[in-house]
């Protein structure tokens, strides 16, 4: 006969693990929001179709699967519980989905990756430092998300959220309205520092739904 | 030793009592649900070996898990559980089939109007699905076989019947009535007027 504490510890370690399980996904999804808007993925459909393009050839689809076959972890988990299983599978499984996405996005669009991220590259960040330095802000050849830092004759200069400056070059029309400080996307081939813009298109604040990225960006880039 | 007045007690009372040491009294549990729980066993497994091991790996896991039971809650709805897992084992084991739940279109998505068994029709059909179950219930598909099983024979509600299979609610009460008419059609096949 197993002693009672040996259930209680069961139960309580079911909770735990389920809590934790929780929590992870919701990291993930967060993660995958913060991920998306610090490369500027987010705002690619402002590109048009072209844009929609790039971004689902674009989108972290490891991290996505991980999100979903974590959420299908959870649910197994959940199916355990007995106001759980006592509804159709499409009920919790919708709740689950919708407090993970909801969780995620607020948290995904917080200062909380941020500060980690920029904890990362300044390398106070033990452990997942690494993982927000390769993961958080990852680079495609095309796309180029950064804060303008000054303008010259035939475009003007970024920094990204990664820390590095490049020259843009275009003849296109969404080059005129830029100035210091706007958050903008670029889409265009690179060469060394210098990015042959094809396509530019300014982050407005109507637009921007992470302001407290892009504050810390500005913060960053004209404190030093 | 246990005495007659312990014979009396209400199965959460002697759990409570085997629960604070006196183990003697398991016995009664046994001596109360052996019989139970070979029927329930051979309504849905086939196999004689494999309901004489499952009734003694029932007790078993009962013994060894006694202390888990909420004696607040019903303690026949548990050993139930118990023993639809065991019979889920030997349908795994036997690979006759799958169990998981999100393979089962009933019980992914909600269904209408099939999570209340407070009706009349229970009463006035209990004697005639007792009936049939005699005469054709090794014919009806297996997942329909517990449910059907627990709510005629057994005597469980649909909300006990869905804490022991950890099914929903909704999803017995679609087992139960497309059951029932399964086993109404090979009842009639087999020449039975069950009007």
């Amino acid at each position: 006969m197993k002693p009672r504490s040996y259930f209680m510890i069961r139960t309580l370690l079911f909770a735990l693990g389920i809590s934790v399980l929780f929590l992870f996904v919701i990291y993930i999804v967060s993660f995958i929001v913060f991920s998306l808007r610090i490369s500027g993925i987010a705002f690619l459909p402002l590109f048009g179709f072209r844009g929609i393009r790039i971004l689902f050839g674009s989108l972290p689809w490891l991290l996505l699967l991980l999100a979903v076959v974590l959420i299908i972890g959870l649910e197994v988990f959940a199916e355990h519980i007995s106001f759980i299983y006592k509804r159709p599978i499409v009920y919790s499984l919708v709740v689950i989905i919708a407090i993970v996405l909801i969780a995620g996005f607020l948290l995904g669009i917080s200062s909380f990756h941020s500060n980690l991220f920029y904890g990362a590259q300044e390398g106070h960040l033990p452990f997942i430092g690494s993982f927000y330095r390769g993961f958080g802000a990852p680079q495609f050849e095309n796309i180029h998300h950064g804060i303008v830092s000054s303008l010259t004759n035939s475009g003007f200069v970024i920094e990204t959220p990664n820390g590095e400056m490049f020259t843009v070059l275009s003849s296109s029309n969404g080059i005129k309205n830029v100035k210091d400080g706007d958050s903008v996307l670029v889409i265009g081939e690179r060469k060394g520092n210098v990015i042959q813009a094809s396509d530019v298109k300014k982050i407005t604040e109507d637009l921007n739904f992470f302001p407290s990225h892009r504050r810390m960006m500005k913060e960053r880039l004209f404190n030093r | 030793m246990s005495d007659m007045d312990d014979f009396e007690k209400k199965d959460e009372e002697i759990v409570s009592l085997v629960q604070s040491g006196k183990i003697e009294l398991f016995g009664i549990v046994i001596d109360r649900y052996e019989k139970k729980m070979k029927r329930y066993a051979s309504k849905v497994l086939n196999n004689h070996d494999d309901i004489q091991d499952v009734v003694q790996e029932i007790f078993t896991k009962a013994y060894i898990n006694i202390k888990s039971v909420d004696t607040k809650r019903k303690f026949s709805s548990w050993l139930y559980r118990i023993a639809h897992n065991e019979i889920v084992n030997v349908f795994k084991k036997n690979k006759k089939r799958g169990f998981s739940p999100f393979f089962n279109l009933d019980v992914l998505f909600p269904q209408q109007g099939n999570g209340n068994d407070n009706n009349i029709n229970k009463q006035i059909e209990q004697k005639e699905m007792q009936q049939m179950i005699e005469v054709c219930f090794d014919q009806l598909e297996e997942k329909y076989r517990e449910p059907i099983a627990l709510y005629y024979l057994e005597e469980f509600s649909y909300g006990e019947i869905a804490d022991i299979m950890q099914i929903p609610i909704s999803t017995v009460g679609v087992r139960i009535k497309r059951g029932k008419e399964a086993m109404k059609s090979i009842f009639k096949k087999q020449g039975y007027d069950h009007r």
